[in-house]
């Protein structure tokens, strides 16, 4: 197809990235390791991210849990603050699993990965 | 702040000095659209690929995909269409949107991270480019591409309507003997709109959106503080709004029409609210112009982390959600639901800060317009165009063809709005659901192995497009003999439920069943070209020496060998199988 000049294009292409703050440009050098050294602390983190998003999906879907007019919260029912707090429980959640499984990756890709991370 | 000219117009209703800083600022925000162009720009043969006018380049991070990504989302739509809905029936109706914001940040973050490491390595542009790379189909990303436009057009439909509304409110082309002059202003936005969209591209919309955020974030903070404190606080505001319901059902009832207001979903409700936030929320990253958000940041990480952050504008559409029930305890009368909130802020908040907060509405609908009619345009030229019609297209030519594509899906969402019921207007997002949704099993689990057949694929998309079609045709409302609502009994079960998440069964089941029975027969899977060492687990950011602060390394070519082959990078729920079918 014309990947080659897409590819070629892409290159050619350097963006300023001065709006960014959170992408900044930290280098992240690939020295890998072996593939063994990381197999053992990423399958947690996947199985951990797995059950906390589930465990969010399950808790919004089970509608008939959470349909009650009490108690209130500020003269808001039950039913719309409580679904509104397992939107800042999956934010947190999500945040988590995030930090997780850039660690479990960092780890997998060599102690030098690590920096990018943590600035 | 008025300016002599606007509040000297001659229709009765019409408020000037409101109108005059709707005007100002949506000038403003036109200029900054043109400005665009030169944002973030390579040089003088910017703009002239697809990935450049399409994608920008490829090259957001994570704050300006924060924006992006969240202007897809906080559209007009919630502006006016959730709002009007809690006004006018409550929880089932309105509310649900709250929920499948929420539900629709874990689906990012399982599906998104994966589908940018595919369509990065190889350079898709759209969810039909990696259909077609995938399974090798052309016919299957063709049904991918068009269903993306067609599900696309409502969703800007809505836009429109979305405008219609602040300036109906405003009293502009409240001419109803005229439909030119009634719709001119529109139409103005819009061409603008189309120009900017023209010459600059993804850069246009992502740069607007700046703005639009900020007028809206304003906007909803001073209006959730403000107006309930004038109404007797959140308790008197829900307390409102169940008794409005409950004597709407009680009238409902009275005169042999089925209730429909919900305050608190009952049992009979569980099923329609459950399978419509979940339908929402896996409908809405297959929908071209999200998944343009995506791909034009530039790291894998960058989506992964906004998942955390995004978050906050499901919690502003809670907020401008309960604006609906606001509106109730504030003693706004329209038959319209779609008024509800424009009434609101032209009710409670001075005139000039309801001009700010109609023009957030209105740049609220411009940058999702915009980002979809991109999105569908490249999914034209990629699928239709270079697919089928010259595949022998340059880089130029594509951009070019997507750039006249853009202002086309425009013109094609002004059907929308002209021939569907408008005043029930949440109706015609879902309705693009129920399209956008049939896409799922070949775009999301085309991610993963084992393939799925795609024959069995295309069999099951077609049932579920034909079966949701039929049964959205067969919906009526008070106000509309078709495509009146987005429920309708599921079979079997005796309950409503989302029309979406029926036909999405169907069609999974098909899809799953008959590529079994193709596997068994033998009958051969088109050939994968995302195949290689490192198709089922391409560890993207160790991949390169520099991927994740250099988006424009050259895509790697397909089969070659993988730097590391392990299960690691690709997004946690899924495990793959190692065996491809």
């Amino acid at each position: 197809m014309t990947e080659d000049r897409r590819a070629s294009e892409r290159g050619q292409r350097k963006g300023p990235a001065h709006l960014d703050r959170t992408g900044r440009g930290h280098r992240r050098r690939g020295a890998r390791r072996p593939a063994d050294s990381r197999l053992a602390i990423a399958p947690l983190a996947r199985m951990a991210t797995a059950v906390v998003l589930g465990c969010q999906i399950a808790a919004v879907l089970l509608v008939g849990t959470y349909a009650r007019r009490g108690p209130r919260l500020w003269g808001v029912p039950f039913f719309y603050w409580y679904s509104l707090l397992w939107l800042l429980i999956g934010a947190v959640g999500m945040a988590g699993c995030v930090w997780l499984l850039s660690r479990a990756e960092a780890t997998r890709s060599g102690a030098s990965g690590d920096d990018g991370r943590r600035a | 702040m008025s300016a002599p000219a606007a509040a000297g117009a001659p229709t009765g209703g019409f408020h000037g000095a409101q109108f005059a800083v709707f005007a100002v600022l949506l000038a403003a925000v036109a200029v900054l659209g043109f400005v665009a162009t030169r944002w973030r720009r390579a040089g003088p043969g910017a703009l002239a690929s697809l990935d450049d006018w399409g994608l920008a380049g490829r090259g957001f991070g994570g704050f300006v995909a924060w924006f992006l990504v969240g202007g897809d989302i906080f559209t007009a739509y919630t502006f006016v269409a959730v709002p009007g809905a809690m006004y006018a029936a409550g929880a089932v109706s309105g509310w649900y949107a709250v929920a499948y914001t929420t539900l629709v940040w874990p689906v990012v973050f399982v599906l998104m991270p994966r589908l940018w490491t595919l369509s990065h390595r190889h350079g898709y542009v759209t969810p039909a480019d990696l259909v077609r790379g995938r399974y090798g189909s052309r016919s299957l990303a063709l049904a991918v591409a068009v269903t993306g436009i067609v599900a696309t057009m409502p969703y800007i439909a809505l836009q429109l309507v979305g405008m219609q509304a602040v300036l109906e409110v405003m009293g502009v082309g409240t001419d109803r003997g005229n439909a030119l002059v009634r719709d001119l202003p529109v139409i103005i936005a819009f061409g603008v709109l189309a120009v900017c969209t023209y010459t600059a591209g993804l850069r246009a919309p992502a740069l607007i959106a700046f703005a639009k955020d900020l007028l809206i974030y304003l906007v909803v903070a001073v209006a959730i503080i403000v107006i309930p404190h004038r109404v007797g606080g959140f308790g008197a505001v829900f307390d409102a709004a169940e008794g409005k319901f409950d004597a709407a059902n009680t009238a409902a009832t009275a005169a042999g029409r089925h209730p429909t207001a919900v305050f608190i979903p009952g049992p009979k409700d569980f099923l329609a609210y459950g399978t419509l936030a979940l339908g929402s929320a896996m409908a809405l990253f297959m929908y071209p112009h999200a998944i343009t958000g995506v791909l034009a940041t530039r790291s894998r990480e960058v989506i992964r982390r906004n998942t955390a952050v995004l978050p906050l504008y499901t919690l502003l559409l809670a907020f401008l959600a309960l604006l609906g029930y606001v509106a109730i305890a504030a003693g706004v009368h329209t038959t319209n639901p779609r008024l509800a909130i424009p009434l609101l802020f032209d009710q409670e908040f001075p005139a000039w800060f309801a001009g700010v907060a109609f023009a957030a509405i209105a740049v609220g609908a411009l940058v999702p317009a915009a980002i979809m009619s991109i999105a569908a345009a490249n999914l034209f030229t990629r699928t239709v165009y270079v697919g089928h019609l010259r595949p022998a297209a340059t880089a130029a030519e594509e951009a070019k063809v997507s750039k006249i594509a853009s202002l086309l899906v425009k013109a094609g969402a002004l059907v929308f709005v002209l021939g569907l019921d408008t005043q029930n207007s949440i109706n015609l997002q879902l309705l693009g659901g129920v399209w956008i949704l049939q896409t799922f099993p070949a775009v999301a689990l085309g991610l993963w192995r084992p393939r799925l057949h795609r024959r069995a694929l295309l069999g099951g998309w077609l049932v579920g497009m034909v079966y949701g079609t039929l049964m959205a045709y067969e919906q009526h409302s008070p106000l509309a003999h078709h495509f009146g609502g987005s429920l309708a009994t599921v079979p079997g079960l005796g309950r409503a439920g989302y029309i979406a998440v029926t036909a999405f069964a169907l069609n999974l089941v098909i899809a799953i069943v008959g590529s079994v029975a193709l596997w068994l027969a033998g009958v051969p899977n088109g050939p994968d070209a995302t195949a290689g060492p490192d198709a089922t687990a391409g560890p993207d950011t160790t991949a390169g020496p520099d991927t994740t602060a250099s988006p424009d390394l050259p895509a790697p070519r397909t089969g070659q060998p993988a730097p590391a082959a392990g299960p690691t990078s690709s997004p946690p729920t899924s495990s793959p199988p190692t065996s491809s079918s």
